[in-house]
């Protein structure tokens, strides 16, 4: 343990300092080669907290900003926790990943200030400085998107920049309500009362769209397998868990009973369970597939959360079983994307056997296998999900074991997908990919087992009965896959047809995409590096729409900046005037 | 001679002297014209320095003269002067660098920097100006002056843009001619006052001041480019960019705003302006404009332009912010005079080097313009993440204030209003950035020119970056006593009775 104050103070300094000084330090060439080996070691401050410091220690910085404060709470240290895990492991993984691509000095600066943003969210003490970190974590996310320049990277990436740019503005102006509703912007001081019904709303939908709560999620799917795999790793563990702790620290959970809010939590939770169960299914991209599962076992979290809301009284024991589940998913989450890389790239049998038991085991955890940190999570979020109300015992009875069957289907299609050895994969080198990888698996193996009261979960687990319990859905989703590969096979169809990456996102999301991006942007130069996407005809339609609309504004403004109607105006004025004064 | 008066003409003289010995100087004494130029900037700025430290210690600063029966000039500095002058006297150092560089080797170099100075002596005279009538002189010379720099280049296209800028600004002027009469005539002489100088006539002609207000927002609002009234700013994109520095950041746009500022809590009042009811229909003009200026920046593919649009609907969050009524909300607004006026210099500098250096003129021509000029870029980066409001830059900072004033005044629109130009700021400003620094470059620039060392000549280099600096930390160490919003918190707490 750490227990001199002066020492935590100062890590809980170096945590969001540290990667900052990291990334600037990049844009020193001599120094690059360095900065990208010790790179991974930004995130330790982090872990030494999490693991060391006692919860409690408060910096305050008046003259930073508009008066930071740091501090380190149970749940702060929980997060602390995984995310520096992910983002040892993803730079780690990313500086061989990335070994001779042009950009990779970018593609650190931009993860680097991500983490700095991540971390920062993480200890913040006070709402300006919450919201910075959580902007600039938004942003430079978005930075790691657009790595790739092909077309379908542009697409989610503007996507993807566009839904953090609403989600932001939504948050802030949240957060705006609070800080005058509560006239505090201390978050400590935020719970007990006080917050509008409009803020307590703004705040559910701006962290909804990191979180990717149901309807808000289609731009996830696109995004996530859009970065190269390190920073689709941080982006599905750690990035939309800060929509979540947005919410632990800013909804009213655990002050109030708030019907309306676990209500609607817990219909966006459920809905996105079974919809990212569905979608993620058919889906021909490991990565897809990883990033609706995602969407599934947020929606699961968000319920949990949601009983919260209606139970303020049982939060307490709530909100350990959600870090639990969130733990669990961070980590099991991004070794599953790290290990996309070596496993379509085994060669040998020691690799390719090394390669599937990587694979199968975090994608057993997520799957709740018995003895597994998802059992765990999951007992521990269950046991809370009959305390519910009358109305949705049912609906939650019935949906959480189709998500589990779902999140079981969508593992084996995962691990079908790129279960080595892969004849068709291109022979990529896996050099240096290892290493962080199975150093990940290895804390799926460990992660959770730290947190307070999880192995009295696991102790509670292993009665015959609900060792079936945590089995049969996995056996069902077992089934539901061999069915499905069989169908495909038969049929030779492609479910991924049915539907698209982004679902309810392809029709939304195009909209959008033509508004973010370039209007009037002349005929694509030769080379052709300009927008020449396959729009589809509503995007077309759009388009011009949009344009037209450009245009004829500025043929209105022309026209009224003409002197005849300026004369005209001035006439009137005058008349008006001269009326007025000699009435 | 006291020291305050001392003081005072020093800040009007460092420049209106240089500016005139620097008329009647041979185009090739390019060292004493730089020279002048530059000690003038620097004397300035150490004037202004004393008279800072001279407020901040309670010292009185005024100079007056009768000029004619009834009419007096008067100087003087309260804390909005101060404000006010700092920011522009700060800025015109680096403009006044950035000038140099930027007009090395071009002719009628000492036509051009005599203007300059005079046009910034005119815009010290608006912020030390202590009465109406001061006030009316120099935003009168402000006008004249800078004609000349905005038709510098005497091409066709900037005498045309010239002639628009003369129209609307001239136009401007009689109008806050005839405003600034009919006012003094209801209320006789004003002097700026803290919390109003109208006195009893507030009672007794309600619907005449009522009026007044309108015709002097009529007046002000050219300058500030409220919309219907913005016609000329886009035009005037066709000056060098160290013009459009000054026009944009440091005191054309500036001395619009500035006197609205004026009008609203030194010649109303804030509460008068309340109670007269003319600040809902002020605060909805703002509204439009902001959203209006964003809306049509986004279809502007000449950088400067997207630019101008985006001045437009920026400076227009000063007058939202003076317009409502509450401290949270004019804390925002008088601090986003400042923050404003770095940010946009920074973001035009950076637009006048891609010109000078790569002859990048139009967005669709910025393509991986990060790798070849990396840290001009990365100042128009920081620039125009501070317009979006990204923190912990400057321009959070103000709409952080902005919103929650509003928000506190119960006028929940203005959240709306803020929340849709973050958003269009956002999309016509990430665009630039995604691909300056994601792109691949072209194979050539449309006109390179090679600057041997850095990515260009180090007096076009430096401002920018200063200026990027100073929006970064503004943000950053907002709650320091030396930031600008410390200064703002000591203005809006004096025009707010206790």
């Amino acid at each position: 343990m750490i227990s001199n104050p002066q020492t935590v103070s100062s890590l809980l300094v170096a945590v969001v300092v540290l990667p900052l000084v990291a990334a600037a330090a990049l844009a020193a060439p001599r120094v690059r080669p360095a900065v990208l080996v010790l790179a991974p070691f930004s995130a330790l401050p982090a872990l030494a907290l999490a693991l060391f410091a006692p919860s409690g220690s408060v910096v305050e910085i008046p003259w930073l900003f508009k008066h930071t404060i740091l501090l380190l709470d149970d749940t702060g240290r929980v997060f602390l926790g995984f995310t520096g895990v992910l983002y040892v492991a993803a730079a780690w993984y990313a500086r061989n990943y990335l070994r001779g691509d042009p950009v990779i000095v970018r593609f650190f600066i931009f993860l680097l200030l991500a983490m700095a943003g991540n971390f920062g969210l993480i200890v913040a003490g006070d709402i300006p400085t919450f919201f910075a970190a959580f902007a600039v974590m938004g942003l430079c996310s978005a930075g790691l998107v657009s790595h790739r320049i092909d077309d379908e990277t542009r697409r989610a990436s503007r996507l993807y920049l566009a839904l953090t740019m609403i989600g932001e503005v939504v948050v802030l102006t949240g957060l705006s309500l609070l800080i005058v509703d509560n006239e505090t912007t201390v978050i400590a001081e935020l719970h007990g009362g006080g917050s509008s019904p409009i803020a307590t709303l703004l705040v559910l939908v701006g962290f909804g769209i990191k979180a990717g709560a149901l309807t808000l999620h289609f731009w996830l799917p696109l995004a996530h397998p859009a970065a190269p795999i390190p920073a689709s790793a941080v982006l599905s563990g750690t990035m939309i868990k800060a929509g979540l702790l947005g919410w632990i620290r800013f909804l009213p959970l655990g002050d109030s009973a708030e019907p309306a809010l676990g209500v609607a939590l817990i219909a966006a939770g459920l809905g996105a369970a079974l919809l990212g169960a569905i979608a993620g299914v058919v889906q021909a991209n490991p990565k897809t597939v990883l990033a609706y599962s995602s969407v599934c076992q947020m929606g699961i979290i968000m319920t949990g959360l949601g009983i919260g809301a209606i139970r303020p009284d049982a939060w307490p024991e709530i909100l350990p079983a959600v870090l639990i589940y969130t733990t669990h998913h961070a980590l099991a989450k991004g070794a599953l994307f790290l290990g996309i890389g070596p496993a379509s790239g085994a060669v040998g049998r020691r690799e390719v056997l090394i390669a599937r038991l990587g694979m199968v085991f975090p994608a057993l955890a997520l799957a709740g296998a018995p003895l597994t940190s998802g059992a765990v999570a999951k007992t521990a979020l269950k046991s809370h999900l009959v305390s519910l109300p009358e109305g949705w015992a049912w609906a939650v009875g019935l949906l959480v074991p189709i998500a589990a069957i779902g999140t079981t289907a969508m593992m084996i299609r995962v691990l079908t997908l790129v279960w080595p050895p892969r004849p068709d994969a291109e022979k990529h080198s896996t050099d240096g990919l290892w290493a962080p990888w199975l150093a990940l698996v290895g804390a799926v193996a460990v992660g959770v087992w730290m947190l307070p009261g999880s192995l009295d979960w696991l102790l509670m687990k292993l009665s015959p009965g609900k060792i079936w319990l945590a089995l049969w859905p996995l056996l069902a989703g077992g089934a539901l896959a061999a069915a499905g590969n069989r169908i495909r096979r038969l049929w030779t169809v492609d479910p991924s047809r049915w539907i698209p990456p982004g679902d309810i996102g392809v029709l939304v999301g195009g909209f959008m995409a033509r508004v973010v991006r370039d209007h009037r942007s002349p005929s694509p130069p030769e080379g052709g590096h300009e927008y020449c996407d396959e729009s589809t005809e509503v995007e077309t339609a759009l388009d011009s729409a949009v344009d037209r609309f450009g245009r004829g504004l500025g043929r209105l403004e022309e026209s009224l900046a003409s002197w005849s109607t300026a004369g005209v105006a001035l006439g009137v004025a005058l008349g008006l005037l001269g009326w007025y004064l000699i009435r | 001679m006291t020291s305050s008066t001392f003081v005072l003409l020093g800040i009007l003289l460092s420049s209106f002297i240089t500016g005139s010995v620097i008329f009647f100087l041979r185009e090739d004494q390019h060292r004493l014209r730089t020279g002048l130029n530059l000690a003038g900037a620097v004397l300035k700025i150490l004037f202004v320095v004393v008279l800072l430290r001279g407020v901040l210690a309670g010292q009185t600063f005024d100079l007056s003269f009768t000029m004619a029966p009834g009419v007096v000039v008067a100087l003087g500095a309260d804390a909005n002067s101060v404000l006010f002058v700092s920011l522009s006297s700060v800025l015109w150092f680096f403009t006044t660098l950035y000038a140099v560089g930027y007009l090395e080797d071009s002719p009628r170099r000492s036509r051009f920097f005599g203007f300059f100075s005079l046009c910034v002596t005119s815009t010290v005279g608006i912020a030390l100006a202590a009465n109406l009538v001061t006030f009316l002189i120099f935003y009168e010379l402000l006008t004249i002056s800078t004609f000349p720099l905005v038709v510098h280049r005497g091409t066709r296209k900037a005498l045309a843009a010239g002639r628009v800028y003369l129209a609307y600004t001239v136009g401007g002027g009689t109008l806050l001619l005839f405003a600034v009469a009919w006012l003094q005539s209801i209320s006789g002489p004003i002097t700026f006052t803290e919390r109003g100088a109208l006195g009893e006539s507030v009672a007794s002609h309600p619907t005449q001041l009522t009026l007044i207000f309108f015709v002097f927002i009529a007046a002000l609002g050219v300058k500030s480019a409220l919309v219907p009234l913005h016609g000329w700013l886009p035009r005037a994109m066709v000056a060098p960019a160290p013009v459009s520095a000054l026009l944009h950041a440091v005191a054309v746009v500036k001395a619009g705003a500035f006197g609205i500022v004026r009008l609203v809590y030194d010649v109303y009042g804030i509460e008068t302006a309340e109670q007269l009811g003319v600040l809902r229909p002020l605060a909805v003009l703002a509204g439009f404009t902001i959203v209006y200026g964003s809306v049509r920046a986004l279809f502007q593919d000449d950088l400067k332009k997207r630019l101008a649009f985006s001045t437009v609907s920026q400076v227009s969050y000063i007058t939202l912010g003076t317009a409502i009524f509450g401290p949270v909300a004019t804390l925002g607004g008088i601090v986003h005079l400042v923050h404003q006026g770095i940010m946009k210099i920074t973001l035009f500098f950076a637009a006048g080097n891609y010109a000078e250096t790569l002859g990048i003129h139009r967005v669709s021509e910025m393509n991986g313009v990060g790798r070849r000029m990396p840290w001009t870029t990365a100042a128009f980066t920081v620039g125009a993440l501070g317009m979006i409001g990204i923190p912990p830059l400057a321009g959070f900072v103000s709409k952080l204030y902005l919103k929650q004033g509003a928000i506190a005044a119960g006028q929940s629109w203005v959240v709306l209003v803020l929340a849709a130009s973050s958003l269009l700021n956002a999309a016509y400003f990430l665009p630039i950035l995604y691909r300056s620094w994601f792109l691949p470059a072209p194979e050539a620039w449309p006109n390179a020119r090679d600057f041997g060392r850095f990515e260009t000549h180090w007096m076009l280099l430096l401002p920018p970056l200063f200026t990027a600096a100073a929006v970064v930390l503004a943000g950053v160490f907002a709650d320091s006593n030396l930031s600008p919003l410390a200064w703002a918190r000591i203005i809006a707490g004096r025009e707010y009775g206790p």
